[in-house]
């Protein structure tokens, strides 16, 4: 009798068990961790028109100055899985990448493995690569030089299309994941990838110049300056290396992962990192200029105004560093995570945070503007 | 410190990074490293893993002393409850103890569903925030992002053939643990049981990545392993009570099939005198109630075949 109610005990309490690790998943796995890919695009500003990839999957134009809604375009939808898994709930296809503008066309990567060419007059439609399928992932932005299109995916390849046309020109294979914005300087692109290692290729025939070894994966975009590539590795050090052939100048420690992009002014190299600090080094030697503790890790890719670097943490809050001293000031504490890099124009920061809004900031007065991203 | 906070400290970077450490160490192989962590954890529950199977089995020797009680104490039910419950303490049972390890193991499932979440980078979001679980080793830092290919697998997509594997070899595990029994009613709550833990593992493997599969897969072989060595097969193989429980349902069928023709000509003509029915009618009681009683219907086909057939005379003979 007791083993019998016992039985029927344990076979509830198994149950009610089994549903506790099913929420307790879903709870801990997908709401609290975030597993639901969102995405972070920054925006790219061109003759006055601002562009960017909003949390809902749309590529939205507005005006940089006023900050009206000129017009916004869906990317495909993703199929909605069934289940107790972290598929995504809503069908909108996350945008990590900042879009990349040339000419009448806006080229924007989906995390759903399209890339996207659209009239940055009217919205519409020129181009999807693949015309049929999928890539894996796109994460890191396109770039666009030569009349071609480089954007690198999530299956290890760079891939290389007609800007006009969106065919096929080359494509280039690494061994991992690419997550990183390529980068073009001259007639070579640079790029990052999970496989450790920084290419360098000829931006027209694909064909490899170099490659770099680092002790970790590569997911920030690599900066050009002065015939140096300046790389941020997961090894937690920052490379300079010698554009022409990859040879190493110097490298520089940090407390933890790269992921923004570097950024150069007046012979120093800015450079923040997951540790919550931003290294001033300098372009010769890698010798520490400065340092900024921030408080809070650094994703989004700082930017230069003017002679200030203003930079954002995670948590947050808008820093400008005074490029004369390399002393910080507190521009803005959005109170909303931020991983998205930043933009800028005439003096105005653009800044898209985690849950979807837009704001603009004046560098000098601190002024704030708040954007509607969707028309309706 | 908030709850996240601790969960993190305590539980998701230590899991993270053991993962990593492992995974360096097993030729850079992440489903390895999933499989030695989940060994780490059955051999650290190993004696609570041991007690919960005694506890199963000292329960089934308990069961002829809880008849007895059940028979003493068959109109006093607290009193019942009582002489129970000091039956169990005193051979010191606890039915907590049964579901300890689980309750143990389900934290380091959801910190393992995370750790695979973020190692594999499976979303950007998660995977830029695993940089704040690494503890500062070098060989953590250059190991991330982890390899997803393990055997066939993709272990951060969910896996048919891994689903179906965690359902069987939980279904297995089960019935191994499983105690037989004559009451109709715990045989469909075993059955339940049997069937309903398996397929709500296996459906919830096709909806979350194959490397969480592969950790149940994996415990539940090295749990099916100790089961066996405290144990043997248990419920695999049909046990004394198993076998009289199939020798019930045999008995059963059979006169039933004898029955029914008898019974179609028999319609309205026996008049049976209490008293007068003797051994004849006794199969219709329940195994439990025969057993309880000491008695009961024969134990071999041919025995069957005897008494059925004295029974039939019996009746023709009445008539």
């Amino acid at each position: 009798m007791w083993f019998k109610h016992n039985r029927m005990l344990l076979g509830k309490i198994s149950l009610l068990l089994v549903i506790l690790l099913m929420s307790g998943v879903s709870v801990f796995g997908c709401v609290r961790t975030g597993a639901q890919p969102k995405g972070w695009s920054g925006g790219t500003i061109a003759n006055g028109t601002l562009f960017l990839g909003s949390m809902k999957g749309k590529l939205v134009a507005m005006s940089a100055s006023e900050g009206s809604h000129l017009w916004e375009v869906t990317l495909e939808t993703s199929k909605p899985a069934g289940g107790f898994g972290c598929a995504p709930a809503s069908t909108a296809v996350a945008i990590y990448g900042t879009p990349a503008v040339d000419g009448e066309l806006v080229y924007v990567g989906g995390y759903n493995g399209k890339i996207y060419a659209i009239s940055s007059g009217s919205g519409a439609l020129r181009w999807v690569y693949p015309r049929e399928g999928n890539l894996q992932p796109i994460v890191g932005g396109p770039v666009v030089a030569w009349e071609k299109v480089y954007f690198g995916s999530s299956d290890g390849k760079l891939y290389v299309l007609k800007a006009a046309t969106g065919d096929k020109e080359w494509d280039f294979e690494t061994e991992d994941k690419i997550w990183s914005t390529p980068a073009i300087e001259g007639d070579t692109i640079f790029i990052g990838s999970f496989d450790n290692k920084l290419y360098a290729l000829n931006a027209m025939s694909g064909e490899k110049k170099w490659e770099f070894e680092t002790g970790g994966a590569i997911a920030s975009t690599p900066l050009v300056y002065n015939n140096t590539v300046y790389i941020g590795s997961f090894d937690r050090y920052l490379y300079a290396l010698n554009a022409t052939d990859g040879s190493l100048r110097w490298k520089f420690p940090a407390g933890n992962w790269f992921w923004a992009k570097p950024v150069a002014y007046n012979n120093v190299i800015y450079a923040a990192n997951l540790d919550g600090k931003v290294y001033a080094l300098a372009v010769e030697n890698g010798d520490k200029v400065a340092e900024l503790d921030l408080e809070s890790p650094v994703s989004s890719s700082p930017i230069l105004v003017g002679n200030s670097i203003v930079v954002a943490s995670e948590e947050g809050r808008v820093w400008a560093i005074d490029t004369s001293n390399n002393e910080k000031r507190l521009l803005k504490d959005m109170e909303e995570n931020i991983y998205a890099p930043l933009s800028a124009s005439e003096g105005i920061i653009y800044i898209h945070t985690e849950k979807d809004a837009l704001y603009a900031v004046e560098v000098q007065t601190g002024v704030i503007r708040s954007f509607t991203l969707s028309s309706k | 410190m908030g709850i996240g906070e601790i969960w993190n400290l305590i539980i998701l970077q230590p899991v993270i990074n053991v993962l990593i450490v492992l995974s360096h160490y097993l030729f850079s192989n992440f489903g390895l490293a999933i499989i030695a962590l989940t060994i780490v954890v059955n051999v650290v529950m190993y004696p609570l893993t041991l007690k919960q199977i005694n506890a199963m089995k000292a329960t089934q020797t308990l069961q002829p002393k809880i008849a007895e009680l059940q028979k003493k104490y068959a109109k006093d039910k607290q009193k019942l409850a009582q002489e129970q419950m000091r039956l169990y303490k005193e051979s010191g049972m606890s039915p907590a103890g049964c579901l300890v390890p689980m309750l143990i193991q389900m934290p380091i499932w959801i910190a393992l569903f995370q750790s695979i979440i973020r190692l594999l980078a499976v979303v950007p979001e998660d995977f830029l925030g695993l940089s704040q679980y690494l503890y500062s080793w070098p060989v953590v830092y250059s190991m991330v992002p982890l390899g997803a290919k393990f055997l066939w697998l993709n272990l951060a997509e969910p896996d048919m053939l891994l689903a179906i594997l965690v359902g069987g070899t939980m279904w297995l595990q089960q019935k191994m643990t499983m105690t037989p029994t004559a009451d109709p009613k715990q045989q469909a709550q075993s059955r339940m049981m049997l069937w309903m833990m398996p397929l709500m593992f296996g459906f919830i493997c096709l909806s979350f990545p194959s490397g969480l599969a592969l950790f149940w897969v994996t415990s539940s072989v090295i749990r099916i392993a100790i089961q066996y060595l405290a144990t043997g097969w248990g419920g695999l193989v049909p046990s004394k009570v198993g076998k009289q429980v199939i020798r019930d349902r045999r008995y059963k069928r059979r006169i039933a099939l004898q029955e029914a023709p008898l019974k179609d000509a028999d319609i309205g003509a026996d008049i049976i005198e209490p008293g007068s029915q003797g051994e004849g009618l006794g199969y219709e009681k329940s195994g439990d109630e025969q057993q309880d009683r000491g008695g009961g219907y024969p134990t071999s086909l041919k025995e069957i075949r005897r008494w059925s057939g004295r029974n039939r005379g019996h009746r023709h003979k009445r008539r």
